[in-house]
């Protein structure tokens, strides 16, 4: 037991150290209030989703919603940390070499994966369960089962998803291009459920009772098969909702038998998972004549930079996933607003809150025109992997440390990487709204200064500030492409250029005419433009990147 | 007549640099020529990496003056880095690169042209035994195979000053005794090597001129023969760790020592810089 417990709290110190900003208070700060606010915004937002259920008659699913999506959460967490955290350890020689049974050791990394997964699932839960509680019964015994619910619901996903999680990675350490294939299947998952999410949003929007009736249809049905296809959700919803004693504890025997019996299978084959997982299979060596023809490509230092930084990219999953949706939200925003038309979106109700009429529409068609450049803005700082570049070099940043280029080089090639893509991405979707007619050639322009030019100027910023204080000893790459100072100043800041610029335009074209938004569009397009360069001209002068 | 004088490849004056409050390395001054295999030597935290670091310009210095072919780092760093090459003590590699992707990488960032490269990579990989890797990801390689890698990329544009940290460290012994081999080469073409090593035998052998640090001061510096005497270089080290332990100790034993352990390094308890031993 004291081994375990010290292994854990190396454990937490781990997690600790990873969470935490370097060198800067206000990041510390900026991380802890955007964690509280993103939790807070979760818990409402279920809290909302509860209280229609229970509108809907639906009361006595919410433990069975509670449960799932607690062990939707462990399995999505576990799935990502899983590697790194229980497996393909960097420290794995040290920690095996320690005089620790292999049992503990397994146990305090499952244990900290457990508790993380348990935490976000938390999140989740809560707030279905606070509405149940509130709502529809709030006795002892529900009490019990609602704490039972968020101690263990993750519990049985964690263990399946630690299989899983291995089994990927397994795969993947055999493939050169594994993480390629990984990142572009979460990429169209992730779309295709915003799609549906969407879809479901546009369906749901529309009026009448019959429409909110299959709605009601839906979430039962979707209830019914929750029930099916992951039964210790139906366990607990019949625990909760009929005091089923036998439901409560094959819901918690499970909970528990299954981990154990996980924790077993992986404690007897750690040194075989982790063999295989580090086992990587050499490619092909070259004949004389392919290594003659491939150490003869050239290319100009800065194009091998930019080169450099696309590899870099597709080389680090996580980097890639926060940096590569902003595309993707452009393009299916374009072909979205091409087939449906800005008119059947704005009167669909997919926006919470919007929902026009078409003759409404058309009285104000010019306004709303005028707000859609703001729409791409925010899409474009969505796209921020400049901002983190010199970052993420991490220790590899002697390589350019060391190279005999000026830091306009290095950092030109670096924004160039980024903005290239972003204007490309932007002229493809200006194309399709163009030839679909919902924009003319002003609007097209319009959408394609001002995107770029609100996302110019906060990478130039973001690119500026991680120039100048570069984090290059961190052990994740989430410490730079997620929680990084720089990603946070692009991120927060575009927030609020793109909905304040949005805002403004609107109430110009309101108060002096449609013309007055669109000059307001053009102009700080342009100024956004201005400003990043010279942002970015002061960045070199100031740089040292040495 | 009197032959022409060539520029130092390395000239280091007073050179100063500092973490915060603590002096890493304080006026330490050192040449090196065209010609010469220089061996820096020191215990651990003595200053060596730092020195190195600046050297390449990877971190600025606070103090002094480094000059590479008399081209100062700090007025001209992009010149300076044109003519160096670094290969770092941890090997530190793009992982999501291949080993010849590195390569071509190097070879456009110092813009080796088209033939020179080809040939370069053809020629150190074969001699390192690395060719046979140099299409499978950096990520699959031995700590070995990357410090090859690196080497390679050091050389890939024929550098006037190659600066190593560690260079042996993870190394086959075929592998280490090719290095030598190119680090003599690189010498003999007019070229020079400044590096560090905690292997005195290495260093003993391979180098025409060394420099002992120690607390961020050079305390003997000269060629080979003038630092170690009738001795070996390892007992000419270990006497002066012996001095350093013995003056610590002595500052920890009297009441009214400060205790500032670089006060009592400085000491001039052994041969300065550039001191023949006879001066002992």
């Amino acid at each position: 037991m004291h081994n375990f417990l010290i292994l854990m709290r190396v454990q937490l110190h781990a997690l600790a150290y990873s969470l935490t900003p370097r060198s800067r208070r206000a990041g510390l700060v900026l991380t802890v209030f955007l964690g509280v606010l993103l939790v807070a915004f979760a818990a409402l937002y279920l809290a909302i989703l509860g209280l229609m259920l229970v509108s809907y008659g639906l009361a006595d699913a919410l433990p069975a919603f509670a449960v799932a999506l607690s062990a939707l959460a462990g399995v999505v967490f576990t799935f990502l940390k899983a590697n790194g955290t229980l497996f393909g350890l960097t420290d794995f020689d040290l920690v095996m070499a320690l005089p620790v049974p292999r049992r503990t050791v397994v146990a305090a990394r499952v244990t900290a994966l457990y508790a993380s997964a348990t935490f976000i699932g938390a999140i989740a839960s809560v707030p279905l369960w606070a509405v149940y509680l509130a709502c529809a019964a709030c006795t002892p015994w529900t009490v019990v089962c609602a704490m039972l619910s968020v101690l263990l619901a993750p519990a049985v996903p964690t263990a399946i998803a630690t299989f899983l999680a291995f089994g990927v990675n397994a795969v993947a350490s055999r493939f050169r291009h594994a993480n390629l294939v990984y990142i572009i299947i979460a990429l169209v998952v992730f779309t295709a459920l915003v799609v549906a999410l969407y879809g479901f949003s546009f369906t749901a929007g529309a009026d009448g009772n019959a429409a909110m009736a299959q709605l009601a249809d839906g979430i039962a049905a979707m209830s019914s098969l929750l029930n099916l296809g992951w039964p210790p959700a139906a366990w607990m919803g019949e625990a909760a909702a009929s005091g089923s004693v036998a439901g409560l504890a094959a819901f918690v025997g499970i909970s528990i038998a299954i981990p154990a019996l996980a924790l077993e299978i992986i404690q007897r084959n750690y040194l075989r998972i982790n063999a295989a997982l580090t086992a990587r299979t050499r490619a092909r060596a070259l004949t004389a004549d392919e290594l003659r023809h491939r150490s003869g490509r050239t290319a100009s230092p800065f194009k091998a930079i930019v080169l450099k930084e696309y590899r870099t990219l597709l080389g680090i999953p996580s980097y890639a996933f926060n940096c590569l949706f902003g595309y993707l939200f452009m393009l299916v925003i374009a072909v979205a607003l091409s087939v449906v038309g800005l008119e059947g979106i704005l009167g669909s109700g997919v926006i919470d809150g919007v929902e026009l009429s078409p003759a409404e529409y058309r009285a104000i068609s010019g306004f709303v025109a005028n707000v859609l450049p703001w729409i791409f803005a925010f899409c474009s700082i969505m796209c921020p992997s400049a901002a983190c570049s010199v970052s993420i070099e991490g220790k590899n940043s002697w390589i350019l440390a060391a190279a005999p280029l000026p830091a306009r080089t290095i950092l030109g090639a670096k924004l160039a990487s980024n903005a290239l893509p972003v204007a490309a991405t932007l002229a493809v979707s200006v194309i399709v709204l163009f030839a679909s007619g919902q924009i003319d050639a002003f609007g097209a322009v319009e959408v394609l200064v001002t995107g770029f030019g609100v996302f110019f100027l906060m990478v130039s910023i973001g690119l500026s500030s991680d120039a100048r204080k570069p984090n290059l000893s961190w052990m994740s790459p989430n410490e730079v492409v997620k929680r990084g100072f720089p990603i946070m100043v692009v991120v927060l800041g575009g927030m609020v250029l793109a909905f304040g610029g949005g805002a403004a335009s609107f109430v110009l074209s309101l108060e002096l005419g449609v013309t007055a938004g669109m000059l307001w569009n053009l102009g700080v397009g342009a100024l956004g433009i201005i400003g990043g360069w010279l942002v970015f001209r002061f960045t070199c002068r100031a740089v040292r990147l040495a | 007549m009197e032959p022409l004088r060539q520029n130092p490849v390395l000239e280091i004056s007073h050179f100063q640099k500092r973490y915060g409050d603590t002096v890493a390395v304080r006026d330490l001054s050192l040449t090196v020529e065209p010609g010469d295999i220089y061996g820096f030597i020191g215990h651990n935290g003595a200053g060596k990496t730092t020195l190195i670091r600046s050297i390449v310009g990877v971190q600025p210095i606070d103090g002094g003056s480094i000059r590479v072919a008399g081209i100062d780092v700090t007025a001209d760093p992009v010149a300076a880095k044109r003519l160096c090459a670094y290969v770092p003590d941890n090997p530190d590699v793009y992982d999501f690169m291949t080993g010849i992707q590195y390569l071509t990488f190097i070879a456009d960032i110092f813009e080796v042209p088209v033939r020179d490269r080809q040939l370069r990579i053809e020629e150190y990989a074969r001699r390192l035994e690395l060719t046979d890797a140099l299409s499978s990801p950096v990520a699959s390689y031995s700590h070995g195979m990357r410090q090859k890698l690196v080497v390679i990329g050091a050389l890939i544009h024929e550098p006037r000053l190659l600066v190593l940290d560690e260079p042996f460290v993870g190394l086959d012994p075929l592998a280490a005794h090719e290095l030598k081999r190119m680090l003599h080469e690189l010498a003999g073409r007019g070229g020079a090597v400044f590096f560090s090593s905690h292997v005195l035998e290495v260093v003993e052998k391979l180098c025409n001129k060394v420099a002992i640090i120690r607390h961020g001061q050079i305390i003997a510096a000269g060629t080979t023969e003038e630092v170690r005497g009738d001795d070996t270089l390892e007992e000419v080290f270990l006497e002066l760790t012996e001095d350093d332990g013995r003056a610590v100790s002595t500052a920890e034993g009297d009441p009214n020592a400060s205790g500032d352990q670089n006060a009592a390094a400085e000491t001039p308890s052994v041969r300065p810089a550039g001191t023949p031993s006879q001066q002992r």
